[in-house]
C-alpha cells in the first residue's frame, strides 16, 4: 500500500509503481508494465538455473521459474518467439520434453483498469467484500502514516554504480557532489 | 645509436606488447574476463559454432562450450530480455547484436528493462548486462544495415554508452564494460575491425566514463568518436601542414560526457568542432553542443559547428552514400572557418 501512495516506505522507495512487484528476498524478479515483456526475462532466470548446474557445477541448484500473464498477452510476440528459445537453449540436454504451457481458467476480479467497467459482472459477494474492506483500510492507514520518499530518492538506484552519472567539469564523478546525494544536482 | 638500442630492448622487456586487430581485441577482452569470471557469458545470432558475424567470438564456444557461448534464434526482443533476466539472477552475459541496427527490436528491452528495472525494484535488482555489435555507416550495406543507434538511445536513463575506435581501447573497454555493475552499450564500428596496433600484454581496462586525448593543440578542440576519429587525424595532417593545431579528443564515453576533459579543451582553446557519424537531428553531436553550452559559454569564442551525416538514410550507391557521411575536406573546411 505504501508502495502505491509512493512513500518511502513503500518496496521501491517511490521509484516503482503499480506494476512493479520486486522482491529479491523472495525471488520475486517483477512485475512488467508492458506483461509480455518479463516472459523473456523469466526464460533469462530459467537459463541462469541451467547454467549454474551445467557451467558453473552447482549440482544442487533447483530452481524453477513461474512466469504469469493474462489471455491479451497471448497475442505478444515474444511469447511465441520464446517458445523457441526455450526449446533450442534450455531444453537440449533434456529428454524433449521442452517447456509447459500451463492454461488456468481463473476468476476474473475486475475490470482490466479504471477504464474498464466490468459490466458483465455477477454483483452478489457483498460480505466477502465487506472483510477485504477492512484489511484495505488498515493498510491504507499505515500507508497514510508513511513519511513521503525524501528529495534525494529520484537519483538513486539509476545506476548499480552511480559513476555512471559520469565526470563533471569540475573533474569530480557528479555522484561526489554533496547536492547529489541532496537531490539537487541535474542529471 | 648504442644507448637507443638500449632503451628500445629494456622498453619492450619491461612493457610488453603484441599486434592485433581490433576485432581480435575484442575477442582478447572478451576471452579474459570469461575465464576470469564464470559467470560471464555471451548470447546472439551465431556467435557459437560461427563465431559472430565479425568473428569477434570465434573458438570460444570451442572452449567454454555452448551454454556460455550461446546461439540464438532470430529473436532480438526476447534473447536480449533473456540476458536480462539471466543478469538479475546472478550472470553477467554479453548480448552480440549481429548489425546494430537488429537491437531496435530490442528497444523494448533495453530501456523498459534493461535501463529501468534497478530503478523500480528500489536497487534490488542489478543488471550488469554488456550489449554489444557492430553499427555505423559501412561500404554499401543499405540503409536499415548502416544505422547508428547511439543517438536513439543516449535518451534512456539507466545505461551507459561507449564507442570503441582502436584495438587498445576496444579491449579496455570491453574488460571496464563487463566488470561494471551498470548496464552497458559497446558501440563497435563496422569498418574498423581490422585496424591493427601493438596492445600491452599486461591486463589493463579503459574507464568508461573518460574521453581520450588523441592529439593535443592549442586553435581548436575537434570532438569525435568510432570512425570518424580517423577522417579527423586525416583532416589533421592538412591543418598542420596549413599551419593549424587541433586538439583532437576521442570522446569515448557517449552516456555520460566526460566534461572535465571536454571542458579543459574547450577552456584552452575556446573553439569547438564536433564530427559525428550519427544523424543531425537529436543525435550524440546535438546534445554534446547543449552540455558545453550550458557548462562552458563563456569560454567559446565562437558558436559551436557540429559536423554529422546528413539526415536521410543511407543511400546503397557508393558515391551517394559517401556524400551523406562527413568528409575529411568538411573537416579542414570547418576549422578554418572557426579559426578566421
Amino acid at each position: 500500500m505504501s508502495k502505491l501512495f509512493g512513500k518511502i516506505t513503500g518496496c521501491y522507495r517511490g521509484q516503482g509503481g503499480s506494476m512493479h512487484m520486486f522482491s529479491r528476498e523472495h525471488n520475486v524478479l517483477g512485475g512488467f508494465t508492458f506483461i509480455g515483456e518479463g516472459i523473456p526475462v523469466a526464460i533469462g532466470a530459467t537459463f541462469t538455473s541451467k547454467y549454474k548446474r551445467e557451467v558453473l557445477k552447482e549440482a544442487d541448484c533447483d530452481h524453477v521459474t513461474l512466469v504469469f500473464f493474462g489471455d491479451g498477452t497471448c497475442n505478444n510476440g515474444q511469447l511465441f518467439e520464446l517458445r523457441e528459445v526455450a526449446k533450442e537453449a534450455i531444453g537440449r540436454a533434456r529428454s524433449g520434453e521442452g517447456p509447459t504451457l500451463a492454461k488456468c481458467d481463473t476468476y476474473r476480479f475486475r475490470g482490466h483498469s479504471l477504464a474498464d467497467s466490468d459490466e458483465l459482472r455477477d454483483p452478489d459477494l457483498k460480505a466477502i467484500d465487506k472483510k477485504i474492506d477492512e484489511v484495505v483500510e488498515d493498510a491504507v492507514e499505515f500507508a497514510d502514516e508513511s513519511p513521503v520518499p525524501p528529495r534525494s530518492q529520484p537519483l538513486e538506484n539509476v545506476f548499480a554504480d552511480p559513476k555512471g552519472f559520469g565526470i563533471g567539469p569540475d573533474g569530480r564523478y557528479k555522484c561526489e557532489d554533496p547536492k547529489f546525494t541532496k537531490g539537487t544536482t541535474q542529471v | 645509436m648504442k644507448v637507443v638500442g638500449v632503451i628500445y630492448v629494456t622498453r619492450s622487456i619491461l612493457y610488453p606488447r603484441h599486434e592485433l586487430l581490433l576485432f581480435e581485441a575484442l575477442r582478447e577482452g572478451l576471452e579474459e574476463e570469461m575465464e576470469r569470471d564464470p559467470r560471464v557469458c555471451v548470447m546472439g545470432e551465431d556467435v557459437g559454432h560461427y563465431g559472430g558475424s565479425y568473428k569477434v567470438t570465434k573458438g570460444l564456444a570451442t572452449k567454454f562450450g555452448d551454454l556460455r557461448v550461446l546461439d540464438t534464434p532470430i529473436a532480438e526482443n526476447s534473447f536480449t530480455g533473456m540476458g536480462i533476466g539471466a543478469a538479475m539472477t546472478g550472470l553477467r552475459p554479453v548480448i552480440e547484436g549481429m548489425n546494430m541496427g537488429f537491437l531496435l527490436l530490442a528497444f523494448n528491452q533495453i530501456s523498459n528493462n534493461c535501463g529501468m528495472l534497478h530503478y523500480t525494484s528500489g536497487g534490488q535488482f542489478t543488471i550488469p548486462i554488456v550489449i554489444r555489435g557492430p553499427g555505423g555507416v559501412g561500404r554499401q550495406l543499405g540503409a536499415e544495415h548502416s544505422q547508428r543507434l547511439e543517438s536513439y538511445f543516449q535518451s534512456v536513463p539507466g545505461i551507459q554508452m561507449v564507442a570503441c575506435s582502436t584495438p587498445y581501447n576496444a579491449k579496455g573497454l570491453m574488460k571496464a564494460a563487463l566488470r561494471s555493475e551498470n548496464p552497458v552499450i559497446l558501440f563497435e564500428h563496422v569498418l574498423l575491425y581490422n585496424l591493427k596496433e601493438r596492445i600491452p600484454d599486461e591486463d589493463y581496462i579503459c574507464n568508461l566514463e573518460e574521453a581520450e586525448m588523441v592529439r593535443p593543440g592549442e586553435h581548436v578542440t575537434i570532438l569525435t568518436y568510432s570512425r570518424m576519429r580517423y577522417h579527423v587525424m586525416q583532416a589533421a595532417k592538412t591543418l598542420v601542414n596549413k599551419g593549424y593545431d587541433p586538439e583532437v579528443i576521442d570522446i569515448r564515453s557517449l552516456k555520460p560526457f566526460d566534461l572535465y576533459t571536454i571542458g579543459n579543451s574547450v577552456k584552452k582553446t575556446h573553439r569547438v568542432l564536433i564530427v559525428e557519424e550519427c544523424m543531425r537531428t537529436g543525435g550524440i553531436g546535438a546534445s554534446l553542443t547543449a552540455a558545453i553550452t550550458e557548462n562552458f559559454h563563456d569560454y567559446l569564442d565562437a558558436p559551436i559547428i557540429c559536423l554529422s551525416s546528413q539526415d536521410v538514410p543511407t543511400p546503397y550507391a557508393g558515391r551517394l552514400e559517401e556524400w551523406t557521411v562527413v568528409q575529411p575536406a568538411q573537416i579542414v573546411t570547418a576549422v578554418e572557418q572557426l579559426c578566421q
